[in-house]
């Protein structure tokens, strides 16, 4: 199909199923060239960054964990350990396994729903979950199973299964007991069991050929798979501390968003995420789940953004697998919490949400108020370079026709597992070819 | 074991009329319900809801929805022709019709499903509940607790 040069098209997704909230996608096609890519984005963080001003020191787990209802422990997380971190205290011992490990429940509860109701319709051909459902009821029971195993990690130690309650400045207000958590271990077994099947599962899918060519970044740990802590590192080689965001990144205004696009300074746009965070560090994970990626033919990286599934399903046996070690050398720690006492100071936390490296800044006065609060969601940080990756995913599919470009597009986009309604509420696509 | 009966509010509390369904819940746990009722707020992930209506014998969901109705109206629906339930105004992808459509093929649908859904206004985020709306939130609460026996 030949089409005439110099005019002008628009594709437009107007109401993108499956991603997390809602909001709105335009690519601009001129002749045989993508001439802009709009992900449109409506941002939450920004209100809860003035409401938390004015606010205790001790409000933002509660506080932020309101912004998501998929990933409120990776809020809660990066909060507590930022101001930790201007009040001059580190909590580790048994209560950053704990913190660990809810965390573990947030990524089975995230990474469930994402693989099997979210992305897989996409490989298999259906529209959607429930299409999928009369011809898969296996593997959906699976997804369920999964989830249900994290919902129940949250709320063991979390106090309730969404929106943990037990999380506070300091560590918990009641640190659950061996017993409690020994509870888990055998619905766990068979989570991890589940997990493995759900890497053979998806390693099956037929994955179109896309990688993403830009720069990685994530967190790494010394001996651990990155969640809780540890140095911003990237594909480009960065190594900072995490208290040196500011050092490495910006953000800036664009008018199609209420998001802000985040650049490395000097650098440009950037990826977060699963595919970041495992190319960044395959060989932090434990043997199982090692052995789970290479059998699913997942290299030392992963570039693909298709396979991006296939990431997710390794970092349910890492999340599965690692709940099972935190409870076998779970202690009851001797205080549920270590005081934290206010002071004037800034402090800074980064912590890997399900769907990327999330950042934490506060500033406190001699009050104990929040004078300044930045969250940085890891959706805004790959909005600039969704954007600029989906401008080549449709420059290489441009003689497709609309309808069949569009639901490309939205597949693309589903892998990211953009949280509209972190970074916003999702998502009109609109490719306008006039 | 689990209660019976689940009365289960969907939304989220912080925009606005979104957060009818928890509102409704809100009042009812102030009033109170008779034991073996039980009561959850959600923000309306389907594989949440499956999970806690799987094996009740009534399960009352309360949602709010968007038909272009008045706000404030009331749509009552009850299983057969679920298939007739707008969608509702969660802020992710998936809402209360998927999860219904889910649970239907996996065959995890409670005996009785009853959904309230309430025809949100404005679900900006900071707002409060739309005059009409809340009204319509505390008429619903009545009427769950007479159908509980409250």
């Amino acid at each position: 199909m030949t089409r005439p040069r110099g005019v002008t098209r628009t594709l437009m997704v107007n109401a993108l199923a499956r991603v997390e909230g809602e909001g709105g996608m335009t690519v601009k096609v001129r002749g045989g060239a993508v001439e802009q890519v709009h992900l449109r984005i409506y941002e939450p963080p920004r209100f809860f960054e003035g409401l938390l001003r004015g606010r205790a020191y001790t409000e933002p787990p509660d506080i932020t964990a309101r912004i998501c209802g998929i990933c409120p422990v990776a809020y809660q997380m990066s909060a507590c350990r930022a101001i930790e971190d201007a009040c001059g205290v580190t909590v580790g011992g048994q209560l950053a396994r704990l913190r660990r490990l809810l965390y573990c429940g947030e990524w089975m509860q995230s990474h469930a729903l994402h693989v099997y109701f979210l992305h897989a319709p996409d490989f298999l051909g259906y529209p959607g979950a429930i299409e999928m459902a009369a011809d898969h009821r296996g593997a959906v029971e699976r997804g369920l199973a999964l989830k249900k195993v994290g919902n129940e990690i949250m709320a063991a130690v979390g106090g309730r299964a969404i929106h943990p309650v037990n999380v506070k400045v300091g560590g918990f207000y009641r640190a659950p007991a061996p017993s409690e958590l020994r509870a888990l271990v055998p619905s766990l077994l068979r989570a991890r069991d589940a997990a493995l099947e759900t890497v053979r599962w998806v390693a099956g899918f037929d994955f179109p050929d896309f990688d993403v060519d830009g720069e990685l970044v994530a967190l790494r740990h010394p001996s651990e798979y990155p969640i809780l802590e540890g140095r911003i590192v990237s594909s480009g080689g960065i190594d900072a501390a995490e208290a040196e965001w500011p050092d490495h990144f910006v953000e800036t205004q664009v008018p199609h968003s209420t998001a802000l696009h985040s650049h490395i300074i000097g650098a440009g746009p950037y990826l977060v995420g699963p595919i970041a965070r495992y190319s960044l560090n395959a060989d932090r994970l434990s043997p199982l789940a090692r052995e789970a990626a290479a059998a699913a033919g997942l290299g030392p990286t992963c570039r693909n953004l298709f396979r991006s599934i296939v990431v997710r399903a390794v970092e349910l046996v890492e999340a599965t697998d690692e709940a099972l070690r935190i409870i076998e050398g779970y202690e009851e720690p001797p205080e549920a919490a270590v005081a934290v006492s206010p002071r004037e100071a800034t402090g800074h936390a980064c912590t890997e949400a399900p769907r990327g490296l999330l950042y934490h800044r506060y500033r406190l006065g001699a009050d104990g108020l929040i004078a300044e609060a930045q969250i940085i969601p890891p959706t805004s940080q790959n909005q600039a370079e969704i954007e600029r990756e989906l401008g080549r995913f449709v420059e290489s599919r441009l003689d497709l026709p609309a309808p069949e470009l569009t639901h490309r597009c939205e597949q693309a986009i589903r892998s990211y597992d953009p949280c509209i309604s972190c970074a916003t509420h999702f998502l009109d696509l609109t490719v306008d070819r006039a | 074991m689990a209660a019976r009966t689940v009365v289960i509010g969907v939304g989220n509390p912080l925009c606005g009329d979104d957060g009818a369904g928890q509102a409704v819940i809100w009042s009812l746990r102030a009033a109170g319900v008779p034991a073996g009722v039980e009561l959850v707020e959600t923000d309306g992930d389907p594989a949440t809801l499956i999970e806690l209506w799987r094996g009740r014998e009534v399960a009352l969901v309360v949602d709010a929805v968007r038909s272009g109705a008045a706000p404030g109206s009331i749509h009552h629906l009850e299983l057969p022709g679920m298939a007739a339930v707008p969608p509702g105004t969660s802020s992710h992808g998936l809402g209360l019709a998927e999860a219904v459509g889910i649970a239907a093929a996996l065959g995890r649908l409670p005996r009785r499903l009853i959904v309230f859904g309430i025809e949100a206004g404005g679900c900006k985020l900071g707002a409060a509940l739309s005059v009409p709306v809340a009204r319509t939130a505390k008429s619903v609460a009545a009427q769950i607790r007479r159908a509980v026996g409250a």
